[in-house]
Formats: C-alpha cells, structure tokens, sequence
C-alpha cells in the first residue's frame, strides 16, 4: 500500500496539467481585431474608416503608376512603354486581354472587382453610420458630418471609375444582402447618371469650399463641383449624346441617348462654370499658377521654364490649382525609371511621334500652329527643325535629340542613349514631365498626382460652349490665358467653331499629357472611329510610303517615333553631327469596337449571369 | 560472468559471518532506540555509529557502498530499523534485519521472494544464428524471472540460473527460444531469423501493437533504413523507401532548404491551405518537426494509411500521419557505445548548360530581326561570332568574353557527420543518449575574396538523452529531451539570385571589367583594387560581388523538446489498466547576427551591397570583342555599401508549444481472448510569434479484441475540436472499425502449409481535416477564424495638410466574410488489405487497395474556378464547406530474402504506390466560349486535382502567306505571329485562341500519381551492399522561363539565355526538321507561353537514390582492441539518373522557373565503432 502515494502524486499532478479550462480552451480570438459595433461607437475607428476610403481612392486610380509602374499613358497615342514587368502596356496594346484570357494581372486596382470592392467600404461605412448613431470627433465637431460627405463623392467617384473602364455598371447604394441573392444588372447610362449626381450634390451641398490647413487634401466642394462637370461632359460626349458606338452597341437603355441633344453641352458648361466661379471667403477658390515668374530651369539651355515644372510641386499651384490631390502616389524612384540610359535609368514609358506632333508651333505672326496645319508651314515652320519654336511646354514635357537635361546634351543616334540600345528608348523621346528636374538620383521627394486640375474644368468649359454656341471672347480669354501662363502664343483670333474645337482638344492634349486623361476623352469622343481619322488612316494605307504620312491617325492603331540620320546635308547638329530626322512606324496597335470598354471576365458572368457582356466582346 | 561468480563467493562468505555473529549478539534485545544526527555523512559511518551504539552487525561487499550516496540525518530515539529505513531512502541498495544482524544487498536481490535463494548453477553456452555465425547481445533471461545477461562478440554467455529454471534467448529479428535447463551446464542455441518477426512491435498512432494484430494499414522503416541516404535532410532519405508515401524534393537541392514534400496516398483534397493536404507529424506522440533529427536518433519511421491507423488522430487525420519515435534505452549488460564519423562530398546532379557567346551572338541577331526585320538595336557582326568560337573566354586575346557562370561560382563541397549514442539500461533505469555534430560546407567559390569569407556553412547539433526509470513496479517516470541547434552562416547574397545569375547572364559581359588607362577610370580603380565588377541597370547583380562582397550572416536556431511522462499501473483496480501522464514543452528560438551589406534599390530595380560598372559607351560595346577604352560609369547612385551590424533575435521567429496528455491503457488476457483498450486526451497550445496561441484539444479511444490470435477487431476514434470553428461546429467524433483475419492460425489452413502466414484485414472509417483554405505567406501562422467577423485594423495613413505629408489614420476596413457554419473537412477511408508470405517465409507480398471519399472540402470561393458572389457584392464569398474529392489507389510491397551457401544472403523489397484522385464536385463556375457554347472539357470537375491545362501546339506557321491569314483573323491573342511562330489548336473551332475554352487537360498533374522504389542488397561474410533505385512515374512538368524558353525575361526586365535545345528552332531552312519555335528576344507570349504543350514534359525517371557498400571487420580481430563492431562504409545519394528531360537539361525534381537549385549529389565515406 505505501506505493500508493506515487498514484496520489500522479493523480496531484495530472490535476494540475488539466486544470485549463477544457470548456474555454478553443475560445481563441484575435486580439488585433475588432468588431463592427467596436469600430463604429468609436470616432477614431470611424474616422480611420473613412480615411481609409483615401487609401482606396489612391488604388483605384493609380495616378502616374496606374499599370503597375507604367502610367496608363502607354497604352494611348502619348507613350511607348518597355518590356519591362511583362511589358504590361503592350498587353494592352496587342489585345491580349478578354474574357476568358482574363485582363493583365499586374495592372490590378482598376478593375471591376477591385471598384466593388472600394464601394462596399464606403457603403459600409455609411451603413454604419446611420445604424449605430456613430459619434462626432469630440474634440472638432463637424467632422462627421465632412466623413460622411467625403464617403458620398468617393462612392460617386468609385462608380464613376469603373463607368469609365466599363460603359454599363450597377450603381451601388447599398451593403447587399447575400441571404438575397441579388441579381446584379448593368444599368443604363442615364439610371446611374443621376445616382452619380444625387451622391455629388449631396457632397457639394456639405463641404466646405477648403478643409482647415491641416485637413488640406480632403475631398472639398470643388472636387465634387470638377467631377460632376466632367461626368456631364461625358453625358454631352459623342459617347452617350448621339454617336454610334461602332460595332454591336449591346449597351442598356442605348435608345435613350442615341439622339444628339445640345442641351447636354449647356450642363457641362454650367458645371464646369460653377467650379470656375466657386469662392472661398469671398476670393475665387481656384486659380491658374503663376509663380517662378519667366525664369528658366537650371541646366535647361534655357529651354524648360520653372514655372511649368513647378505647376507639378510647388504646394502654391497644389493648393490653388489642383482640384483632385492623390498624395504619395509614388516616390522618387519613378524619376530614376523613367530617365535615360545614361543618366541611370530605364526609359520606362517614351513619348511618341503623335504626342509631339500635338505640341503647337510658334509662327513668326505670333500665334500657335499645330505642325501639321498648313498654315504652319506658311508661318515659318521647318521640318528639318522640328524642335525649334515649339509650344514651351514641349521642351518641358519631352527629352529629344538634341534636348538639354542637366547641362548634358541627349544624344539618340550614338551611345548609351541611342534608340535601340539597351534600356533606350525606341521611340526617339524620353519623358521629363513631372521630373524634379534637379534631382540626380538622390535625395527622395513624395510624387503627388493632381487627378484633376483646374485647365481641366476650363477646357470642358470652353469645348462645351463652343459646341453650345460657339467661338466667343470669353472662350479665347480663358484658352489663352492657360497658354499665356505656360509662355505660349494664343490661338489664332476668327477661328470657326470646328477650328475653334481643334485648338481645344490640341490644348487638352498638351495641357494634360500624361496625365492619365488621353485614354478616355479620346473614347468618350469615338475619335477611333470618327470619318475624319479613318480616312485618314485610309490616306495612309494607299500611300507607297505609309509610315510617312502625318498627321497620323487618332485611330489608336499605330505608333511612331523619330530618329537621326546622319547626313552632312542635315540642318540639325547636336554634338558636331549634322542628322536629318526621320520619321518612322514603331508598331501596329490592336484596337477594334470592342477596345472602347473592359470586358467582363468570364468568371464573373458565370457567377453573376444577370450581368451582361460589354459591347463586341 | 565473472562478476556472478563474486557475488555468489561473497554470499557464502556472509552466510558463515552470520552464523558467528548470531552466536556472538543474540543476547542483545531488539527494542533498543538510538539516536543520531550526521550531515553529509556516508552509510558506513552510520554503520559504525549503530555498531558502537547498539552491538548491531553489517554484511556487505564493499563496492556496494561505493555506489551509495551521502546524506543527512537528525533522528532521536528512533528503532535501528526506523533509522536504516532513513539512511537507505534514497540508496539503490536495501537492507534486511535478522536477529542482531543487517545484510546490505542490491534493491533487486531483495526483491526475490524467498530469502533464501534455491540452489544455483551456472549455465555457459553459445548462441549462433542458422549460418552458424555467433550472435552478439542475444538477451538470455530466466523466464519469469528479472536477472538476465546478454552474448559477448563470439556469442558467448553464462549466466547463474536455478537448475530447474528456463533459459530464454530473444534476439531482434529472430525467433525467441525458450530451453529448460534440467541441470545442464552447457548450453548452445541456434535462433532463426523471423522474416517479419510477428512480435515485433508497430507504432500505432497513441501507442504499439504487436504486428500481428494491428489491423489497419500502416508501413514503418527504422534507423537502417535511414542511415543509407546521406543527407542532410531526414525528408530526403524517404523517398522509394515505403508503400504509400509520397515524397518530392521539387524545391531543390539548397543546403538548408531542400526539404521533400512528403504525402501519404497522394493529393486527397483540392483545398489550397499550408497544411491541408500534408499529413500530420508526430514525433514521440507530438507535433513536431522531424527533418532535422539525426538519423541516428530515430528508431522507427511508421506512415498511418487508412481510417482506422488515423482515427484517433481524428478532425486532424484525414491526410493520414506520420509518426517517428526516437530510441530509447534497452535492459543491456553494458553499455552499447557507437560512435559514427562520415565525410563525404557533395555537388548539384546536375548544371544546366547554356550556349557558348558564338551561339548567342548567332541567335541573338536571328531573335532580333524575328522582332523586327527593321530593328535599330545593335546586331553581332558574322566575324565577331566567328572570333567567339576562337575566344579563350576572358578576352585576354581581345576576341570576346565567353564566360560560364556555373564554372566561376561553383565547387563541390565537403560534408561532415560525426555521432557519439549511448544506449543501455537496467531493469531500473534504461538510457539512450546522443550528441550529433553535422557541418555542411558551402560549395561556391570566390567567397575567401573579400576580408570576411561568406561561404555558407550549415552545422547541426543534436543532443538527445531519452531516460526511463522504473521507480517500484508499477511507477515509472520517462524523461524525454531533444535538442537541436541549427547555425548557418551564409553569404549575404541567396542561392536564388546566385543561380539566377548564372541562368541568365549573357555570357559576352564579364565578371570584371579590364582595367585601362582612360583617366576618367583612375579613381574607381584606386578605390577598387579588387576589380571594377560588370553590373549595368539591367544585369544589377554581380556573381564575385554576391559571392564575395555580399556580407554574411550567421544564424542560429535552437530547437528544444522536452517531455516528461510518469505511469502508474492500476492492477488494484482491475488487471492490465495503466494510467500514464505526459507533458511535454518544446521551445524554439533563434539569433541572427547580419552582417550582410544592405543593398541599394531604385523602383523596382535592385542593386547589390557592392558597386557595379559598365562602360560609358553602352553595354553594347562588349558585342564586338576587342579591348574597350573609354570610361566607365556606375549604374548606382552610390559605391559600396556599408556593412549592417544588425542583430535580430526573432530569426527564426520564436515558437513555444505544450501539450498534455492523459492516458489510461488496459491490456489483458482472458483464455483465449485478448483486449486492449485506450482512452487518452490531449491538450495543445502552440504560441507562435506574437500570434494569438493555436490550440487544440480532444479525446481519442481505442479497443481491440482478438480470438485466439485468429480473429481481430478493433474500433478508433476521436472527439476532438478545433478553434477553426465556432462554438458547437468545433467538436466532432471520428469512429473507424476495422478487422482482420489471420488464416494461417486456422486448423485448416495446416495442409497449405507453403503458405507461411496470411492475414487478411479491412477497415472503413470517418477522419477530418480542420485546415482553413488560402496560403498564409508564413506557414507557421496557417489561416484561421474563417468563422469570426472583424474589421480589419492596420497601420495605414493617408497624408494631408498643407504641405501633404501628416499622415492621418486610414486603417479600418471590414474584414474578409465570415461563415459560422464552417466546419470540417470530412474523409470516408476504406482499406482492404492482404499479408502473405510463402516459399518458407522469403517470400513477402503486402498489398492494400484503398478508397477515400473526400466531402465538404472547405473551398475559397473563386479559387481555381469554383463559383464565387458576383464582384458587385465587394467582397469574396466566405469559406464553405462544399467539394468532394474521390482519392484510389493501390500500395504494394513485395520481399524476396534467402541465402545462397552459409556467407551470402541477399534481399530485394520493392514497393509501389498509386493513387489517382478525381474531382467530383467544386461548384465550379460554368465554361462557356465566347460564342455561347459550353466546352466541358475546360472544366476541372471530373479532372485529377492540379491537373494541367495547356495550348495544344499544333504546328509552326508555315509562311509568310499563313502568317498573314492568321493575323487577320487575329487567331492568337497575343500580337502578331510571324513564320514559325507556334500554332495552337483551336479546341472550340471558334476560329479564334481564348484562353479556357481552348487549354485541355493534357499529360499529368505535377505531383506523381506512382511512386516507387527499389531497394536490394546483399551481404557475404562481412561485406554488405546496397541499392535504392527511387522513381515515378505519371507526372508532368510544364517547364517556363530559363528551364525551357529562349531569351527569357526575368526580374522585370532582364533577358536571359539560349540552350542546346534553342539551336533546334525553327528558321526558313530549317522548316521541315525545327523542334522548336522561331526566336524572339524577352517576352513572346505566342510562342513562351506559360501554358503551352510544347514545354510540358513528362516528368517519369528512375534514380539511383542510395548506394551503400560496407565492411565488418570481423569480432575476432577487433577483440583485442576493445571494439565489438566496426564497419566502414562508403555511401552515394542521387548517382544517377534516367529520365525524359535531356532535351530540355534540367533534372525532374526541380521547380518550373528559373531559380532553381539542383538537387545534390553526395559520395560519402564513414565508420560505425561500437565498444
């Protein structure tokens, strides 16, 4: 019997190792994890709720680096893109995409899942909201009351996105119910038009004019305010204001708007008007900027104005000029991407011929041409100098050969930099828009992206009442104003209505290249398809030299660059070489009916088969 | 025994001493007290005390006291028995009183029951085997009774029994012999071998079982087995060895990373979670890791195969389980010392080679004008590729660089093994210990270059010590501890990029750029004496700069696990019930010291720690050969880096894990029927980083019966839960029954008597799976809480203010959906299987043939085609429960073992294993063409799990004229084709290549439907050898990238090389006879596609896995130096292979992208000392 003890002993013991609760023990939860009735009783949870709908914001539309490290530039007339990361850009441009091939996987955010996925966030959020009575910021009252604003613009905006991607959406108001099993239809554009404006107005109606300086970034009233205009330039667009989609137009409601109706013109205009007019305290809430008065860019050859680098990081032009501000869209390597091979970079995206030939030549009249008007050639233009008297934001925009940057000469027929050289261009530019012009890969700096920007608003304004009611004083004034801040000559005076409307769009073009604009307008106005640039494309196909006929088409469907030749009878020298530029097709591009809009991928017609294809695909 | 014969002298002695003492003290009465009080005395001084006090006399041998310890004691007017019960508390010693006087004895010799022992005799004789070869360690015991001796090396024993008693001799491996003595004094004993010696233990999932009776399917190796395969990894010597396992080294050969995937039965479930289609591990009854133990340690490797071996095991054994149990002491005369030293070299099986720069150049302008027939880049001139083909290769002759990368940077290296184990034991206390020393050397050159060598070094230190102690009969405590220490100290650089380099790295650019005397040089070239290494912005790594200029690190991780088990046996409550109770902690930890050199990014683009040049002039320059001149730039924005002197103790991540168990166990006999029964609950918690603790816990029981040894039964099962569920979803109960029926224990069965033994046995049963879907980037934090609704809360801001950058928080979101009606994966198992042997017992067949049905596979809706919400919702469909997976197949062993003459025996065991899983539902989403039609060949369903879908090649575009026609139609999506660039068949006849409509299941899955392996041997006198041949079969792999493409694309934007395979491309001349398609410089989606059948390959082969050959040196000439046994050896891993991958020149075992590291070959010499 006395061995018994061991047994109490073991018995003691296995007490104690068992005494866990057994009942508890697989009550585990993680601790850095809250629950929905925690996150909206607690205004920092709340607020970090809608903060993060900015976050969202900066995904869904990724400013300079919308594919992947690529702008969306390079899957339009403005940039070439590299090979770089699966060549994205030329996926895009080849066509290798569809339904069941599924869309380029590295350029995700601005797809149709990923803007469902934004908007659920914000109607979350609102959700909430309302059914918990969240509470306001204790310490600065009116806060929720901004969030909640705030939240309705990005819901407008996150539709807004994927309409311009993908034509017909849902317009989602709701957190759905899945006991429901809803079934999701593509609505017609005119149905979600007014949810879209609803959301705005609401948005306009509750913001301030401009958030306190610390809040300074926020969605104010102007954002609102610029984004109903360019959504009713789109309504007053070819797209959906009596133009035909080519192809089969399987697009809901179609018949709604297939007739023109000018009256869509005099909305924009009024829109756009309205934001040009808004105040803050009395004294207009936007204006153009103006600083760096005539100076030149350091180490430019005198040829790139400050100013028009500066329009881009001086916080004067974000905080008067910039309606839309993405902060932190991306760092400072993106400069050192995007220069050339022998300044330590990878020539990333390269301008194009079509882009270049956009930028205005200076007569000796003391108007601006486009290259390829004929009047040009009367004022003075000369062909084997094409970079002489340019539009100034050219020198500003694009590296050529011959060009300037950082008191070195780019070279594009020999060395590092020459097309086809490693890591070179292909196209015979490299970019310098947005470059810190000063910056010699190191040091860092925050790349803030303006996705919208008072020209912006001025040129809907100007194009809508031309259309209204056309060529007047006013619409000179405001496009030579924007000219004159960039040292440009103005427009021509006595033009008509259609001249009129090709100094806007040239204008667009140049005022806002890359800046992620090109891609839409140009559909929204079917320029592909429009008679004017197929049979202009058709001019060139007869020609026994078609890679030399320009102006090129805005047909999307082909790409040029320039390259030198050397040629002792060239007028152009750089670095002792006299070369004659050439011209000449880099690629064909694939875009047909359906490139207007994104395919649904296959899976989710599968899963949601209420919802119907995008047109031609 | 000499020792014996002592003793018995020494009792004779004592029994005349006591006899003169009784008549000397017997006047002295018994109740005197005495009091005493001694710190840190000895027994013998106590003695003396007592004797002076009290007249008491002691007996004993002297070297009895030499093994007892001092003490302390402080007793008053205490009996002479209260004060001996004192003194020999703690003593491996007892006492007994008679009379006056006290005997000293051994705590055993007191246990004999009568004090008077009966006569004795002493018994000698030899023990042999069949072969009349001497049996060393052959245990000879009385039967029934304790005391026993083992055979010296010629086989001899003598032992001192009763002359009535038993003699029984048991040897591993062969037969137990049971003699009576009769008073023979002399006795010699033959044992024959046991083919598959029937009491022979198995590890069963929870406990053993005699073989005979387990039921279910289960197969086990041991330590031999294991030592064959000189790795350093325990997963790699798996591979061919069991029926039913399924093992891969696919992620390659990298010292420290080159673990197999091991399955059991194949693929059972198409959920995608970290562990969801492995099986458990269980090291001595705990999860644990197994890879790293020294083989030496371990004593079985067993695989649990069907329902019933893994019902216990319950919600978590559905993928079956893996159980390893390390040695342990054994009841031994003396110690068993081995010692093991083996050194050995190792190398890649194989480098893939690439074309020379002639080639390339060759190739290359041919890429470039596919591209373009206008291209602007730079093009090799005919005379330099003719140069290229003269070139020594460094350009110290000024025809070109010609470099192989695989050459500059590796070597073989040197592997070294050394192990001391212990093994040994009393009837009290049984012990097995081992210290491991294990160092792996790196095998790249270079490394000594910089002030620091960076060469990677892996070292693993185990310890082990395994203890049992018998503290009365029935109370017994284990203590278990493993200990690991694994330090690698590596270069900075890892062996991905390395090999990537050497994969892509044209070879016209050199490693060093030559010096010359332009004077815009001067000064890099005094700052870099070591050389001015080629780097531009694309090729940004440099091979001498990432082996020498790397840094290092030095890592440690230590590893611990301990358990301690005490059991008591319960006979008091009924015979054959044992309760036992086990806690066990395992901790890991690790350090690392990082000294690596930071490197320096730029976007995307990555540069090493060290400078990198490359001429001012271009790149290209280096495509025309000759001696450059000009100046050299850097493609970084800064020179060297600056070494890190960090330090980071939660690399390897910290990790602690306890685990309670309580068990009770009843075995018993009744007659002729036979009953265990096993009730046993477990507790686990396992912490892991900062992550909330993984827990675990259930019940699992087990009963089992048999009649007469002929007919079995038995019933497993578990209750146990999982916190992957809620609250009553979370327990489930897992039943198995299973029976079995062993024929050749029938009467009737006597007339077959060439059938040796034949059991027949089946078993049928539920497990479950508790693994949530989704890879977790770190598999030790798996995805969990599938069933709880969060917002998610993170770090994220948003910058504002006026200058933009004060950040604001911007970090709630609502979490991914949650399903509360989550709950478990289930498996329905059924197994029928047959052991048979004949030909007196050489030959041995075990075949199972199994079926699982697997149901509410837990599924992440839109993955890999199952059906998800509409992306309008904005989030993803939560986790359900909904697939089915159907899993078969076959396991088979056969073994043929027999003797030619008295010296030579021989063995082959070959072992097979299929198993083929179907898909049977997902709810997948529907296939449908663009042109509205279904394609129900693109659907998963019905197909095996992982199954490839590939473009069907069809042939090359023949001309100009079909290009053209192609183009129009614009037939294939990815641009536009030119002559000889790949066709695809159009599978719906849409007229058009789309992705899912047009890729068909095609060739297999990448995890092999067979494995199987075969080992042989043979021995003659003291030679042995032995061979595994390993392979598979049914599988595919679809090659990308550097294993197949010619100038592929990596790391964003670097282009890499062409292989012998590229110079069959197809050309205009070469249109009839072309194997593969037209060139194209980087990324040609048409034509290197990832999903093509042009580069899916059969991934059949058979290895020459082991190859080991040994030499005993015969007992008698090692007599004199003390040894027993000694045997020397020299082994090979992975010697040679046969395969279907010439043309493509990557071995089998190896992933599909361009980073891979061969697997290793390894020759290697050792000896095994035992003393």
């Amino acid at each position: 019997m006395k061995q018994r003890k061991y047994l109490f002993l073991l018995i003691v013991l296995g007490f104690i190792l068992l005494s866990t609760s057994c009942k508890k023990f697989l009550d585990r939860s993680p601790d850095n994890k809250v629950d929905e009735a925690t996150v909206f009783t607690n205004w920092d949870k709340v607020n970090g709720e809608a903060n993060k709908l900015y976050r969202e914001m900066r995904d869904r539309d990724r400013g300079i680096v919308g594919l992947q490290d690529f702008s969306i530039s390079g899957i339009t007339d403005e940039c070439k893109g590299t090979q770089v990361e699966q060549g994205i850009p030329d996926q895009f441009n080849f066509g290798s995409f569809g339904p069941s091939i599924g869309m380029p996987s590295k350029a995700n955010g601005m797809y149709w899942a990923d803007f469902y996925g934004s908007i659920r966030k914000a109607n979350v959020f609102l959700t909430g909201v309302e059914k918990y009575k969240s509470p306001d910021n204790p310490l600065q009252p009116g806060d929720l009351k901004n969030r909640v604003a705030e939240a309705h613009f990005l819901r407008a905006y996150f539709h807004w996105l994927a309409a311009r991607w993908y034509g017909d959406i849902v317009y989602m108001d709701y957190v759905p119910d899945l006991a429901a099993n809803e079934q999701f239809v593509r609505q017609p554009w005119p149905d979600f038009l007014k949810k879209i404006l609803v959301d705005l107005d609401f948005a306009i109606a509750q913001l301030p004019a401009r958030h306190l300086d610390i809040e300074f970034g926020r969605i104010d009233k102007g954002a609102a305010l610029a984004l109903k205009a360019i959504v009713l330039y789109m309504n007053a667009s070819p797209m959906y204001n009596g133009g035909k989609l080519p192809g089969n137009d399987t697009r809901a409601g179609k018949e709604t708007y297939a007739g023109y109706d000018k009256e869509k013109w005099k909305l924009a205009a009024d829109a756009a008007k309205a934001l040009m007019t808004s105040t803050n305290n009395g004294a207009p809430r936007y204006s153009l900027y103006t600083g760096k008065g005539s100076d030149f860019q350091a180490e430019s050859n005198d040829k790139v104005y400050a100013r028009i680098k500066q329009i881009y990081i001086d916080q004067a032009a974000i905080q008067n000029e910039w309606i839309l501000i993405m902060t932190n869209n991306k760092a400072e390597s993106w400069q050192g991407d995007h220069i050339p091979p022998s300044y330590g970079g990878g020539s990333r995206l390269q301008p194009l011929q079509e882009q270049v030939d956009e930028y205005e030549f200076i007569g000796n009249d003391g108007y601006g041409y486009a290259t390829y008007d004929p009047q040009a050639t009367l004022k003075g233009w000369n062909e084997n100098q094409p970079y002489e008297k340019r539009d100034p934001r050219f020198y500003s925009d694009v590296m050529y050969h011959g060009a300037t940057y950082q008191a070195k000469i780019i070279n594009t027929a020999t060395g590092a930099d020459k097309i086809g050289a490693s890591n070179a261009s292909s196209t015979g530019y490299y970019l310098r828009k947005f470059y810190h012009e000063d910056w010699k890969r190191s040091g860092n700096w925050p790349l803030h992206f303006p996705m919208i920007r008072l020209p912006e608003i001025q040129l809907i304004y100007c194009e809508a009442m031309n259309q209204y009611s056309g060529p007047s004083a006013e619409i000179y004034t405001i496009l030579n104003a924007l000219r004159a801040r960039s040292f440009m000559a103005p427009v021509p005076p006595g033009l008509d209505a259609s001249a009129l409307h090709k100094y806007i769009q040239r204008e667009r073009r140049v005022e806002l290249f890359y800046e992620n604009k090109r891609y839409f307008y140009a559909r929204w106005n079917l320029e592909p398809d429009s008679g004017i640039e197929l049979a202009q494309e058709a001019a060139a196909k007869a020609s026994p030299t078609p890679d030399l006929v320009w102006p090129y088409p805005r047909t999307q469907r082909a790409a040029h660059g320039m390259r030198p030749v050397a040629d002792p009878a060239g007028t152009m020298v750089v670095a002792g070489v006299n070369y004659k530029m050439q011209r000449f097709k880099l690629e064909d591009r694939v875009f047909t009916s359906k490139n207007y809009f994104f395919p649904l991928v296959s899976s989710e017609i599968s899963n949601a088969p209420s919802l119907k294809q995008s047109p031609n695909w | 025994m000499v020792i014996t014969i002592k003793t018995l002298l020494a009792m004779k002695l004592t029994a005349v001493l006591l006899l003169t003492t009784c008549l000397q003290v017997s006047a002295a009465g018994n109740a005197q007290t005495i009091s005493i009080s001694q710190r840190n005395t000895s027994l013998e001084r106590v003695f003396k005390e007592i004797h002076r006090k009290t007249g008491y006399q002691f007996f004993y041998q002297d070297e009895l006291l030499q093994q007892a310890k001092k003490f302390d004691i402080n007793v008053k007017d205490a009996s002479v028995e209260q004060v001996l019960e004192i003194c020999f508390r703690d003593q491996p010693l007892n006492f007994t009183i008679t009379e006056k006087t006290i005997i000293i004895k051994r705590k055993e010799e007191i246990k004999t029951p009568n004090a008077a022992p009966p006569p004795a005799i002493i018994v000698k004789g030899k023990v042999k085997d069949e072969n009349g070869k001497p049996l060393a360690g052959v245990s000879v015991s009385v039967t029934g009774g304790k005391a026993g001796v083992s055979t010296d090396e010629g086989g001899n024993f003598s032992i001192a029994v009763p002359e009535n008693a038993e003699l029984s001799f048991s040897y591993v491996g062969y037969k137990t012999v049971t003699m009576p003595v009769k008073g023979n004094t002399s006795i010699d004993i033959v044992l024959t071998a046991e083919v598959s010696s029937l009491n022979d233990v198995v590890v069963v999932g929870y406990g053993t079982q005699k073989k005979l009776s387990v039921v279910g399917a289960i197969t086990s190796i041991g330590t031999a087995e294991l030592r064959q395969s000189p790795t350093t990894n325990l997963s790699n010597a798996l591979a061919g060895r069991m029926a039913g396992l399924m093992v891969n080294q696919f992620i390659g050969g990298e010292p420290g990373v080159d673990q197999s995937e091991v399955f059991i039965r194949g693929i059972s479930t198409y959920n995608s979670g970290n562990n969801a289609q492995k099986p458990i591990i269980m090291v001595d009854g705990i999860e644990r890791d197994f890879q790293y133990l020294n083989p030496e340690e371990v004593e079985t490797f067993s695989i649990l195969k069907d329902a019933s071996a893994t019902a216990v095991y319950g919600v978590r054994g559905a993928n079956g389980v893996i159980l390893v149990t390390t040695r342990r002491g054994r009841v031994m005369d003396k110690a068993n010392v081995t010692f093991k030293a083996a050194t050995g070299v190792s190398s890649a099986v194989k480098y893939p080679e690439y074309l020379g720069s002639a080639d390339y150049g060759m190739l290359y302008n041919e890429a470039r004008l596919n591209d373009n027939p206008n291209t602007s880049s730079a093009l090799f001139t005919q005379a330099q590729i003719e140069n290229y083909r003269k070139a020594k290769g460094d350009n110290s002759d000024g025809l070109g660089y010609n470099v192989n990368l695989f050459d500059y940077a590796f070597k073989p290296s040197m592997q070294q093994d050394y192990s001391l184990n212990i093994q040994g034991g009393t009837k009290t206390v049984k012990y097995f210990v081992l210290a491991g020393y294990m160092n792996q050397n790196g095998n790249y050159k270079h490394t000594d270059e910089s002030a620091n060598n960076t060469n990677a070094v892996f070292k693993r230190y185990n310890f082990r010590s395994n203890i049992d102690i018998n503290i009365t009969d029935n109370f017994y405590a284990k203590l278990s501890l493993g200990g690991r220490i694994q330090n690698r100290i590596a270069p900075g650089t890892t062996a991905a990029r390395v090999i990537n380099i050497a994969n892509t790295q044209p070879s016209i650019y050199p490693v060093i750029l030559e010096n010359n005397d332009n004077p815009a040089n001067k000064a890099y070239i005094a700052k870099h004496p070591e050389g001015l290494l080629f780097g531009t912005q694309l090729y940004r790594y440099n091979m001498l700069g990432e082996l020498a200029y790397s840094g290092f690190l030095n890592e440690y991780k230590t590893f611990m696990d301990g358990s301690f088990a005490l059991g008591h046996k319960l006979d008091f409550i009924t015979k054959g019930l044992t309760v036992d109770i086990q806690f066990s902690y395992d901790i890991q930890a690790g350090n690392t010291v990082d000294r690596t050199i930071p490197h320096e990014t730029e976007g995307y683009r990555e540069y090493g720690g060290y400078a990198t040049f490359y001429p001012k002039d271009g790149v290209d320059v280096f495509m025309n050969g000759g001696h450059y001149t000009g100046a050299y730039v850097s493609p970084r924005r800064v020179d060297n880096n600056t070494m890190n002197n960090g330090y980071n103790a939660s690399t390897p991540p910290p990790q602690r894990k306890n685990n309670v168990q309580a068990s009770l166990n009843y075995a018993r006999a009744f007659g002729r029927h036979n009953v265990t029964a096993l009730l046993l609950g477990n507790q686990q918690k396992r912490t892991y980083q900062n992550d909330v603790p993984f827990a675990n816990q259930g019940v699992a029981f087990r009963t089992t019966y048999n009649y007469d040894e002929r007919y079995f039964f038995e019933i497993n099962a578990a209750y146990n839960g999982s916190e992957n569920f809620a609250k009553g979803r979370r327990y489930g109960l897992f039943p198995a029954v299973a029976a079995g029926w062993v024929l050749t224990n029938e009467a009737f069965m006597k007339k077959w008597s060439f059938i040796d033994y034949l059991k027949i046995r089946g078993s049928y049963g539920l497990v479950g799976s508790d693994q949530l879907p989704g890879l977790a980037a770190d598999p030790n934090t798996p995805n969990r809480f599938g069933y709880l609704q969060f917002f998610n809360v993170n770090g994220d801001t948003y910058n504002l203010g006026t200058d933009l950058n004060s950040g604001v928080p911007a970090n709630v979101y609502e979490g991914a959906l949650a399903n509360p009606l989550l709950t478990w994966e289930k498996a329905k198992k059924s197994n029928i299987g047959i052991e048979l042997r004949t030909v007196k017992n050489r030959l041995s067949i075990t075949a199972d043939v199994f079926f699982e049905h697997r149901y509410d596979i837990l599924t992440q809706p839109g993955f890999n085609g199952s059906r998800n919400l509409s992306a309008v919702v904005g989030q993803s469909a939560p986790q359900l429960n909904l697939g089915i997976v159907d899993n078969k197949g076959i396991d088979l062993e056969i073994g043929w073992t027999d003797n030619i003459g008295k010296n030579f025996s021989y063995y082959i065991r070959p072992n097979f294993s299929f198993a083929r899983n179907k898909i049977i539902f997902m709810n997948e989403v529907d296939r449908i063409a663009p042109d509205g039609k279904g394609v129900s060949y693109a659907a998963r369903t019905g197909k095996r799990i992982n199954e490839q879908f590939d473009y069907i090649f069809d042939h090359f575009v023949a001309n100009q004229a079909e290009a053209d026609k192609l183009n129009a139609a614009v037939y294939q999506k990815w641009g536009k084709v030119i002559p000889g660039d790949v066709v695809y068949r159009d599978q719906n006849g849409d007229g058009q290549i789309t992705d899912q409509e047009d890729r068909v299941a095609t060739g297999n899955p990448r995890n092999p439907e067979i494995q199987f392996g075969i080992p042989l041997g043979a021995s003659y006198k003291g030679f042995d050898i032995s061979f595994l041949l390993q392979g598979a079969a049914q599988t595919s792999i679809q090659l990308i990238d550097a294993a197949a493409y010619d100038f592929p694309t990596y790391g964003q934007d670097i282009i890499g090389r062409v292989k012998f395979m590229h110079l069959e491309r197809w050309t205009p001349a070469t249109a009839a006879t072309a194997t593969y398609p037209a060139l194209h410089y980087g990324t040609y989606l048409n034509n290197k596609n990832p999903n093509s059948s042009l580069f899916l390959a059969d991934a059949s082969y058979i290895r020459l896995k082991s190859v080991e050959f040994g030499y005993t040196i015969p007992a008698t000439v090692l007599k004199k130096f003390g040894f027993t046994k000694t045997r020397f050896y020299a082994q090979a891993l992975n010697l040679l292979t046969w395969d279907k991958l010439k043309r493509f020149d990557i071995d089998p075992e190896t992933n599909t992208a361009g980073d891979w590291y061969p697997i290793q070959k390894v020759i290697n010499f050792g000896v095994y000392v035992t003393f």
